[in-house]
């Protein structure tokens, strides 16, 4: 098998000296779409956290494209989409603008944007379906635009490796199913490796290559989705309510 | 324009210039991150830098220099440990400044109370040939660095996470503004004074923010309001004879209530032009 983009083996991972996460084997190769499963509290976003340089590595080995992650500059080459519902802040700023902040990983200090810069700025708002909102006010979209916004500031650095926490939570069907059929075209158009922390799949669940299912801080369960998904839907009685969903994915017994 | 005869409203002038670009080209970092009172908190560290000055008869603003960015350096350290006692640390910071201000100044030989209040409320018209030609480098170097870097200033107050992610320099960006906060607020210290300099970083960027749809907007209206806000109030304290800094701060919060209500009118007019039209679908 080819080298690992992200490989993390016996990590622990933690904030303040308190590990959330301990002894998870993890590996991300090219074009897989790895969905991080989980109840809340289970570790998966600590995990995610851990390999972005976001929450303490407290032991274990992490490799990002092959070099030790504490010698790893080229963080331009994972892209990130945090878990937040909104970006505006006090200050207004439009959209063109949160979305070029995703591309200052590959540009030069005191540098006006280069062609290639802006281009990719663009594109990336095309890609999340937002080419005409530029000039828009981040505070004047719903919330589901503003979570498009997020991924496509992650992309405006013309990632390798796409890492987004809980992209649909909180996220109507409508964009839902926009955002699905993005990270579709990501995947299949622009060869983008994909990992994503969730709650429920919904609409993403067919392009998971790999699931891994989180429980307490361990890695319980890694491999094909089929499984535990199918366990997932069964035991769920209410199929819209998220926190339902993750006590009905069954995996206790 | 008659006052520009002389020429310590000249300088007063200038000075005033300087300042009201400066202070919100910071102040817009400083708003964003909702650190709108750390102005305030090294103006208070600064003041002990004056009064060591005075005592060692050292430059005042030299040494406040020296002070406000050891103090803005120390925040940020505690602030990036960022635990539970980084508020109770401030707060110990700024009023150990401040008090260590007025002793020391009670002691030293130029320590009068009116020496302490030109600090306290600025003494623009105080402004010497080589306090404006230190206050004209600091200003452009606070200028172009706030400028040059404003696009990885605004990533990191924006979402410090994703910046951090995104491998910007995350510490050392927060530790240049905090320098620039520093140095803007002893850059503003003869003009509105250690106790109102916050007003000038932060109410032109809040006044700013009412209006604008962009962050480059926001920013290039605050400084024209800063400048604004800054030259009329020397003017204006020159001829009803009023404090300069206080004069400033009262036009800035003026302007600011100016554009809230105009603001809050507007979108009363456009709720009242969208109601007809909402009629039929109602009935």
């Amino acid at each position: 098998m080819s080298q690992p983009l992200i490989r993390l083996s016996a990590g622990v991972i933690g904030y303040a000296g308190i590990p959330a996460v301990s002894g998870v084997d993890l590996e991300l190769h090219r074009s897989e779409v790895i969905a991080v499963l989980g109840a809340n509290g289970s570790g998966k976003s600590t995990l995610v956290k851990g390999i972005l340089g976001l929450a303490d590595l407290m032991s274990g080995v992490l490799e990002l494209f092959g070099e030790p992650a504490s010698a790893f500059r080229d963080r331009a080459r994972i892209g990130y989409v945090p878990q937040r519902h909104t970006v505006g802040g006090i200050v207004p700023s439009n959209v063109d603008e949160v979305v070029a902040s995703g591309r200052l990983g590959r540009q030069r200090r005191f540098r006006r944007a280069t062609a290639s810069d802006r281009h990719a700025v663009a594109h990336a708002i095309e890609v999340v379906g937002l080419t005409g909102f530029e000039r828009r006010p981040i505070t004047e979209l719903s919330g589901g635009q503003q979570r498009r916004v997020l991924i496509a500031r992650a992309l405006a650095g013309e990632p390798e490796v796409l890492v987004m926490d809980e992209p649909l939570a909180g996220v109507d069907l409508a964009n839902q199913g926009y955002l699905a059929s993005t990270l579709k075209h990501l995947v299949t158009h622009e060869g983008t490796t994909i990992l994503l922390v969730a709650h429920e799949l919904g609409p993403v669940q067919s392009l998971v290559t790999r699931g891994v299912v989180m429980r307490d801080g361990s890695v319980e369960y890694d491999g094909p989705l089929d499984e535990p998904h199918r366990r997932w839907t069964i035991h769920d009685p209410h199929p819209h309510s998220p926190d339902r969903q993750v006590e009905g994915l069954g995996l206790s017994g | 324009m008659e006052f520009l005869q002389y020429e310590f409203m000249q300088r007063a002038m200038l000075a005033a210039l300087m300042v009201g670009l400066a202070a919100p080209a910071v102040g817009i970092s400083i708003v964003q991150r909702r650190l709108a009172l750390i102005g305030d908190g090294l103006g208070h560290i600064a003041l002990t830098g004056v009064a060591v000055g005075l005592l060692t008869s050292r430059s005042p603003v030299a040494v406040a220099l020296v002070a406000a960015v050891v103090g803005g350096v120390v925040v940020e350290l505690i602030r990036d440990r960022g635990r539970t006692s980084g508020d109770i640390a401030l707060a110990i910071l700024f009023y150990g400044g401040i008090a260590g201000g007025v002793v020391i100044i009670s002691q030293s030989p130029g320590g009068t109370p009116g020496n302490l209040n030109a600090y306290l409320f600025g003494a623009i018209t105080t402004t010497t040939r080589g306090d404006l030609l230190v206050f004209a480098a600091l200003t452009v170097v606070v200028l172009l660095l706030c400028l040059g870097l404003r696009r990885e200033l605004f990533a990191v107050s924006n979402d410090e996470e994703f910046a951090r992610a995104a491998g910007l320099p995350v510490l050392g960006l927060n530790l240049l503004l905090s320098v620039l906060t520093a140095t803007t607020v002893v850059l503003s210290m003869r003009v509105v004074g250690l106790l109102l300099i916050s007003a000038l970083m932060v109410v032109p960027v809040a006044t700013a923010t009412l209006v604008s749809r962009s962050f480059r907007s926001t920013l290039v209206l605050s400084m024209a309001i800063g400048l604004l806000v800054s030259t009329s109030g020397v003017a204006a304290s020159y001829y009803a004879d009023t404090p300069s800094g206080g004069t400033i701060v009262l036009l800035a919060i003026g302007l600011f209530a100016v554009f809230a209500v105009a603001v809050a009118l507007r979108e009363f007019v456009r709720r009242r032009q969208a109601v007809p039209s909402q009629r039929p679908a109602q009935s």
